[in-house]
């Protein structure tokens, strides 16, 4: 069973790569199995984990205690009625639940999460004050501390000693202005320009000319260095997606599991050959 | 040469397919061993966070990727699961996603392994429950009304584990291995502003700059990040795993795409001043 889960999953992979040299027979059977499977195995463990667990169950436990967990199921039938014109319009007491409840959960939190503590975040004084309490105080004795018990104990600066000695410095940078404090501060300054500048990019109630052309022009480079960094790592998830496949495809390829992927790869290509000639005549008079 | 750069720029691109074939390939097969690995502000705040938490504490793991993400997501739940079980730290696991059911049990069944955890008492898996949100809010006030039964349908409440923890704000930790929504922006947004636990996570490269300004804002503490920060993570807690193995791929695709980069733009500018030139 283990070989075959390997050579299936040898297959499907070289099957969706084909796709790479042009669209094929391998590639289409590969993408509709992968829609069909994800929806039925999705449809599945839905049916059992809201439908059974949620009502069924809770009804065969105690139907008399319990019975409005039907109330729930009764409102996301209405859902259907949308197929039967006649009552369609009952399908709206359930959209209305939906976004009312959806609303009440959503707006409160996303203000809060998105807005209010972002706002907060950004709004950082733009110079740091050094924090002369006794408690920053002793945090730096503390972490100074933790920092030549490290090195005592190991002489060249591993990762571990590394970490003590920028904790040190951190807490330092609090109590008086070091490099650290000058470089939050740098930070600080390099967000608060960003989040005004792309704001006043998006802002089109005034005529951008003059130094509120230069703002936004400030605000497009930050766009631009955001799109790139995302870029940037969205080449890298993809590459990395690659490279999930290829282990794959050695992991199996060994003598454990047959070869799969030797095997497979030369019937392919062999078969896309075959293809290829079979229909050449067919796309030239096309 | 302006011709060359013309018919350059007019490349069959199943030409780049197969380079970056070859250098993902050739790594995975021949490791280069390449150095340069190390772990970065945001990943090791991850680790201190599991490392200077008490022995025993209680940290709630949430896998919510799919297969597609997985190459990504996986080596960083495995390297930080292996960093929990080692700390003796105890771990409930659940999901948002329903196509990471399957990894997350493979990810908890490899690493409590080797670390001799005992289901039950030292791990917990919950599985997966429909509603996101509403799975989240929920669990705020009562875990055990959310997931009456865990993944193999035992009781909850006849786990040691579990009779430890009632409801959210009784773990010590969340951490979140997510590949988009719902994901560590739902945790933050539903859980952890809300019922006041602290968050970390990881999640894929896409989401990377979207999820650092909550790292920034102090929301969330730290970020492990793609297959990169799985590679870090696997360095700090000196298990080299898939993540470290796949540096060497990663980076040389790199270099071939900064450098494709610039062949293409040195092509564009020279075709487009020659045409300039002609006309």
């Amino acid at each position: 069973m283990t070989i075959l889960g390997a050579w299936i999953a040898v297959g499907l992979t070289l099957f969706m790569f084909s796709f790479l040299y042009k669209d094929n027979p391998f590639y289409k059977f590969g993408e509709s199995l992968y829609v069909g499977i994800a929806l039925g195995y999705s449809l599945v463990r839905l049916w059992y984990q809201t439908w059974i667990d949620k009502v069924w169950e809770v009804l065969k436990s105690d139907a008399s205690g319990k019975w409005w967990v039907l109330l729930p199921v009764a409102i996301g039938l209405l859902l259907l009625t949308r197929f039967v014109p006649k009552v369609s319009w009952l399908s709206r007491w359930a959209f209305a639940f939906l976004i009312g409840y959806g609303s009440g959960m959503a707006i409160p939190a996303i203000l809060t999460t998105s807005i209010v503590k972002q706002a907060e975040a950004t709004a950082k004084p733009l110079v740091s004050m050094p924090d002369k309490s006794e408690a920053a105080k002793k945090s730096v004795d503390g972490a100074k501390a933790a920092w030549d018990k490290a090195k005592a104990a190991e002489p060249t600066e591993t990762d571990a000693v590394r970490a003590t000695r920028i904790r040190y410095e951190e807490a330092r940078s609090r109590t008086e202005y070091t490099f650290v404090t000058a470089y939050r501060d740098l930070t600080t300054l390099a967000i608060f320009i960003g989040v005004f500048s792309v704001l006043f990019y998006f802002f089109f109630s005034i005529e951008h000319k003059g130094p509120v052309r230069i703002f936004s022009r400030i605000g497009i480079l930050f766009l631009m260095i955001y799109f790139g960094a995302s870029y940037g790592n969205t080449a890298m998830g993809r590459f990395s997606l690659l490279y999930g496949r290829v282990l794959t495809l050695k992991k199996f390829g060994g003598g454990d599991y047959y070869y799969s992927t030797g095997i497979l790869v030369v019937v392919m290509i062999g078969v896309l050959t075959a293809l290829h000639f079979k229909n050449r005549g067919k796309e030239e008079r096309a | 040469m302006g011709l060359f750069f013309q018919k350059l720029l007019a490349i069959d691109r199943r030409w780049i397919f197969i380079l970056l074939g070859l250098v993902v390939v050739v790594p995975t097969y021949h490791p280069l061993n390449l150095p340069g690995l190390k772990a970065s502000p945001n990943v090791r705040a991850v680790y201190d966070t599991i490392e200077n938490l008490p022995e025993g504490s209680k940290i709630l793991v949430s896998f919510d990727y799919d297969p597609a993400s997985m190459p990504e997501l996986a080596p960083q739940a495995t390297a930080v699961l292996t960093h929990c079980f080692r700390k003796k730290h105890k771990v409930v696991a659940m999901g948002l996603w329903v196509t990471g059911v399957a990894m997350a049990k493979e990810s908890l069944n490899t690493t409590s392994k080797e670390a001799k955890a005992v289901y039950g008492e030292d791990w917990v898996y919950l599985g997966w429950k429909p509603g996101s949100v509403a799975v989240i809010a929920a669990m705020g006030s009562d875990i055990h009304n959310c997931f009456p039964k865990d993944a193999a349908g035992a009781d909850v409440g006849s786990l040691k584990l579990m009779q430890r923890v009632k409801k959210l704000s009784d773990f010590d930790l969340v951490v979140s291995f997510a590949a988009g929504s719902p994901g560590i922006d739902t945790w933050i947004a539903y859980g952890s502003d809300k019922y006041k636990f602290k968050i970390t996570g990881g999640t894929t490269a896409v989401n990377v700059p979207s999820m650092a300004q909550y790292v920034q804002s102090g929301q969330m503490i730290g970020l492990i990040g793609a297959m990169r920060g799985g590679a870090e993570y696997e360095l700090l807690v000196k298990k080299p795993g898939d993540a470290t193995a796949g540096m060497d791929a990663i980076s040389l695709a790199h270099y071939l795409i900064v450098l494709l980069i610039i062949i293409g733009n040195i092509a564009f500018f020279i075709s487009r001043k020659r045409k300039g030139a002609a006309s």
